[in-house]
């Protein structure tokens, strides 16, 4: 149980570790030259990652579904989701992240175990990205990532 | 652990209503004319969840093909289905005489402002990814996960169908704290106001300070909105509402968050200007 405990702890990011992350993130882009940067909202610190993505073709959005599963259940699916962004005020399409755990679980627990540094929003990325299109090259999951402070 | 225990704040806040009239836009094409349509609207709601009644009176006037979908708007401003209805009414309506006049449209969809609302599933959807995220506030999520998927139903099916004890006996789960922490982790709040390119400000706010001191709504506005507040020897220029009222700035912010948040478990805050007449 307190094993549970500790892994649903490390899953959860802070927002000086998420910061931190988009950073490190948007240098590693900065140096390889594929497009994600960092908006500040003005009169605000909040801000946002972004990349533009221009495709042709049509966007769905299916309904989702979450709540504990048990092992019967149908397989994983990531799933968009129409809402209001909430620094533009303008639609647009969410991952829905009730699944979050389920797929990051092994990528961060791997990674300890291998003693290897992870920046935990490109591991995300590289697994939600390919669903809109956005791929991440391997250097994202090779590149050495100071880790960051542990959170209080 | 211990939970909310004023049952009858919780109650006074679920069955909070709004008398509304409903009119059709005046460029809509009707077969004869539109009689207005009254409703009190369940404040905690949301509006497309309970217009059903709405459509149906238009319906009766109106050519099938002339009925795309339904949305609603206050004096210009579209209404956004996906947030409550009470806060829809402090936000563009506090001050104004009853009933509240809502206009309906079914044309021209304001593509810009609205998100589509095709079927009930799509507020459901909303209202259960805005609870997850309240209780990953809270709990780091480690509540709302540990429930069944039958538990989550019964969440939006008490809203749905307006059963304060169905919904307010799993709500309970998420209102939980550890007594030695003296409140969540973070409150779930967003605050509001209508001069503003942001839909609202939300930020990490603690309940208690480090020192175990219960951090007040005017300790909020202080941090995240510092204008909302009055000096001493200013003239009041906003209103802070939630639920139709000014809660005194002395109150802990989570007791706010236990007595006074949505079911979507957010405390919806709105910032309005203080009427001048």
């Amino acid at each position: 149980m307190s094993g549970e405990l500790e892994k649903a702890r490390d899953l959860y990011l802070e927002e000086a570790a998420f910061r931190l992350f988009c950073k490190q993130l948007v240098l590693h882009s900065q140096a390889l030259g594929d497009g994600w940067v960092w908006e500040d909202m003005k009169e605000s610190e909040d801000g946002y990652m972004k990349k533009t993505l221009l495709k042709a073709g049509p966007v769905s959005a299916p309904s989702r579904d979450c709540g504990q599963r048990s092992p019967r259940d149908e397989p994983a699916e990531l799933e968009l989701e129409a809402q209001e962004h909430p620094l533009l005020g303008q639609a647009f399409f969410a991952l829905h992240p009730c699944r979050t755990q389920e797929f990051m679980s092994p990528i961060v627990t791997a990674a300890k175990g291998e003693n290897r540094s992870l920046n935990y929003i490109a591991a995300w990325l590289s697994v939600v990205g390919p669903v809109v299109g956005l791929s991440l090259p391997l250097s994202y999951a090779t590149a050495a990532w100071p880790s960051p402070a542990a959170p209080d | 652990k211990r939970m909310a225990d004023d049952k009858d704040v919780l109650r006074d806040v679920w069955y909070g209503r709004i008398p509304t009239c409903f009119t059709l836009y005046q460029d809509e094409i009707t077969e004869r004319e539109a009689e207005p349509y009254y409703l009190l609207l369940p404040r905690v709601s949301y509006i497309t969840l309970v217009t059903d009644k709405v459509k149906k009176h238009f319906q009766k006037v109106m050519k099938q093909e002339d009925m795309e979908e339904m949305w609603f708007e206050y004096e210009g401003t579209p209404l956004k289905w996906h947030y409550p209805i009470g806060l829809l009414f402090d936000l563009h309506a506090s001050n104004v005489a009853l009933p509240w006049s809502i206009t309906v449209h079914f044309k021209n969809f304001p593509e810009r402002d609205l998100l589509h609302c095709p079927s009930n599933s799509l507020i459901e959807a909303h209202f259960m990814s805005t609870i997850k995220e309240a209780d990953t506030l809270k709990h780091k999520g480690q509540v709302i996960n540990d429930m069944q998927k039958k538990d989550h139903k019964q969440l939006w099916m008490g809203l749905q169908n307006d059963k304060f004890d169905q919904f307010w006996a799993m709500n309970r789960k998420l209102m939980e704290y550890p007594t030695e922490e003296g409140g969540f982790r973070y409150i779930p709040f967003r605050i509001y106001q209508t001069m503003s390119d942001r839909p609202f400000i939300q930020k990490l706010f603690r309940p208690v300070t480090a020192e175990g001191q219960s951090h007040t709504l005017g300790d909020l506005l202080k941090e995240v909105f510092p204008a909302a507040i009055t000096n001493d020897d200013d003239q009041k220029k906003y209103q802070v509402v939630i639920h139709g009222i000014e809660p005194m700035l002395e109150t802990p912010v989570q007791w706010l968050s236990e007595h006074l948040s949505y079911p979507d478990n957010f405390l919806h805050i709105s910032v309005i200007p203080t009427p001048t007449d």
